[in-house]
């Protein structure tokens, strides 16, 4: 007699009745839950995925002119991700306050928008891996390896990564904390500092005598965000991610946008 | 036979266990009491009294610890303050968390955060509003005030400088009222607004005659005439004076947002810049209360990357200390309280970026500009004890 049925017996037949009720209503509630992908189709078409940007971050999401679609890396990604997953992508602008609560109440499926994540919200959301790191980079001459003392280094007054240069072991030297992104530049291309900390955008979108020199010092990640209800989707999204790094798009992307593709850890 | 009736077994392991069970039921009732306590109620030692040195006498900072329940982290966020080179706070006191019931009031919160500001020798601007469920209809905003329940604000400003009285430098009467948003939804009503501030105003000063009352600072917008969601506040305050407003404040507060504009730029009707209050304060001038101070309590840039009315991070610091030489020029404002100081989390928005420390205290750059900045030059000491606001801006 197997272990199930003894147990069964051991119930009384009032018993064996609410524990068949409790299992239907279980059955019901997890069939009820919500769908684990996009739920939202065309009237006679293919199943959508309503992606949430917000196009004023260039060269991630932008606007060229008024009555013209929203475009770069962002869209190229949602576009492409939306094709692997079967779906048909349709772009949602939302004003950057309002991505969270659009995800949340089910007007989006997902957010692409430069988007980084933040573990207060993982109760609602899932974040997918990284797609690109925006945190501050090393910038030299040329790529050249930084010399190997306590470097003369350029941040940008106030940024993310004059913050990083603060922390910085061994402490840099010097610090020159100027006005802009293209100041440091500067500062670097004409020999005035050793290198220079800039954010990974700025840093690929610089003077091409200048190079990032490997992985961002501190990490901003972007990533895309998914309701945590939707697993199915988010696991399609990072499997999808995962195979587009692998096949060098998400360098493609950075290098059509940016001009260059990021060094990788 | 041997009589047992007075035998007694030697003491067992159970008789052992059996004479420790009331001190186990005690703990065992206790300890859900010692693992679920209110944290709020650990006590924070309040430390030695500071006093602020800085060459800022006029800098200070809106705090935001109206949502910040740990009171270690309220501390910290005032030593911070001080170590800054500020002397002043502006903080928000709701009226519904000091006064969920009709005269019952619940200082505690209020309290942490007043007795750590004066113990590091910081000056407390208190801004007062926030409508409690009792003193308005069911399924409306916070921020409706009718005119039946004036008289209960006026009580409650009156209880908050009673309670303060001699800590509390001025109290704010209501917010940005020029704002349908901050006056409930309705379209903004300056005479209605002159009422509340009259009677809020003889109920602060009955409970404490040398508190300054500030009549609330102005949204500064641009605005049509028929426009329902906010009047322009060079309207708005003419309409204050023609309600006879002039003697029911001590000063008037402000806000000074330089949104995407240097601080140099000069002041227009038609423009929202940092130095917009110099319109204000012509106007005041007209109607004869040039002599009343204006504290800036909300002013600064703001940083993020994804709003249209930031400017790049260095920008911010910059024209952040240039505003504070501006400021050093207007005798009529003695303090310029930049928003603000820090927000207990992040919400993801533009809002994140007006803040000076991270959620984890981390400074922000725009956080050691200004304590650099404070730090160098002549040493001013300011006095750790809570008085009237002066027009040069040091007590």
């Amino acid at each position: 007699m197997s272990r199930l049925s003894r147990i069964t017996r051991l119930l009384s037949p009032h018993r064996r009745a609410l524990w068949a009720l409790l299992l239907l209503w279980t059955l019901l509630a997890v069939s009820a839950s919500p769908h684990t992908g996009g739920t939202e189709t065309l009237s006679s078409g293919p199943l959508l995925l309503r992606v949430g940007v917000d196009p004023s971050f260039v060269p991630f999401e932008f606007y060229t002119g008024p009555n013209t679609p929203a475009m770069g890396y962002d869209i190229d990604l949602a576009n492409t991700l939306a094709k692997r997953l079967g779906r048909e992508p349709v772009i949602v602008p939302i004003a950057y306050d309002g991505l969270v609560d659009a995800l949340r109440t089910g007007m989006v499926d997902c957010v692409i928008s430069a988007f980084p994540p933040d573990p207060r919200l993982t109760q609602d959301l899932h974040f997918s891996g990284a797609y690109f790191n925006a945190g501050p980079t090393l910038i030299t001459r040329g790529g050249e390896p930084p010399p190997n003392r306590p470097l003369t280094l350029a941040v940008e007054l106030g940024s993310a990564a004059d913050l990083s240069a603060r922390r910085l072991k061994p402490p840099p030297a010097v610090v020159r904390r100027l006005s802009s992104a293209d100041a440091v530049v500067e500062a670097v291309r004409s020999g005035q500092v050793d290198a220079g900390l800039l954010d990974m955008v700025s840093a690929l979108q610089a003077d091409k005598s200048i190079e990032p020199v490997g992985y961002p010092v501190e990490n901003e990640f972007y990533t895309v965000a998914v309701r945590l209800d939707q697993h199915g989707l988010a696991q399609e999204i990072d499997a999808a991610l995962e195979l587009l790094r692998a096949e060098g798009y998400l360098d493609a992307l950075a290098t059509k946008w940016m001009g260059r593709a990021a060094p990788h850890p | 036979m041997r009589d047992y009736s007075h035998y007694s077994p030697p003491p067992g392991r159970w008789d052992k266990w059996r004479r420790l069970l009331p001190i186990g039921t005690t703990l065992a009732l206790l300890l859900p009491l010692l693992l679920f306590r209110d944290p709020g109620f650990i006590p924070t030692e309040l430390g030695p009294q500071q006093v602020v040195h800085t060459s800022l006498p006029k800098l200070a900072v809106h705090t935001r610890l109206t949502d910040e329940v740990e009171p270690w982290k309220i501390k910290q966020s005032l030593v911070m303050v001080r170590q800054m080179g500020a002397g002043t706070v502006v903080e928000y006191f709701p009226w519904a968390y000091i006064e969920p019931a009709q005269g019952h009031f619940n200082w505690t919160h209020a309290d942490l955060v007043v007795d750590h500001a004066l113990r590091q020798g910081l000056h407390v601007i208190a801004r007062l509003d926030y409508v409690p469920d009792w003193a308005r209809a069911d399924g409306t905003t916070p921020h409706l005030l009718e005119e039946d329940h004036f008289a209960d604000y006026a009580a409650f400003v009156g209880a908050f400088v009673a309670h303060y009285q001699g800590r509390i430098d001025a109290v704010v009467i209501w917010n940005e009222p020029n704002l349908s948003f901050e006056w409930g939804g309705r379209t903004p009503d300056a005479a209605a607004y002159t009422r509340l501030l009259a009677a809020a105003y003889a109920a602060a000063k009955r409970a404490d005659p040398n508190v300054q009352v500030l009549a609330g600072a102005l949204a500064p917008v641009l605005a049509e005439a028929d426009d329902t969601a906010g009047q322009s506040d060079l309207e708005y305050l003419e309409a204050m004076y023609a309600a006879g407003a002039a003697p029911y404040f001590d000063g008037l507060a402000m806000h000074a947002y330089g949104w995407s504009f240097p601080p140099d730029d000069p002041p227009a009707p038609e423009i929202v810049n940092f130095r917009r209050v110099e319109l204000l304060r012509a106007i005041m001038e007209r109607h004869g209360d040039g002599h009343k101070p204006s504290p800036i309590t909300e002013a600064g840039w703001n940083d993020h990357p994804r709003w249209t009315k930031s400017v790049r991070p260095a920008a911010r610091i910059e024209d952040t200390l240039r505003a504070l030489e501006i400021a050093n020029g207007w005798d009529w404002c003695p303090t310029l309280a930049i928003w603000a100081f820090r927000f207990p989390w992040r919400s993801q928005t533009y809002q994140d970026n007006w803040a000076l420390v991270d959620e984890d205290f981390s400074p922000r750059p725009i956080y050691q500009a200004l304590a650099d900045r404070a730090e160098s030059g002549p040493q001013v000491t300011l006095p750790p004890v809570a008085g009237a606001l002066s027009l040069n801006g040091a007590p």
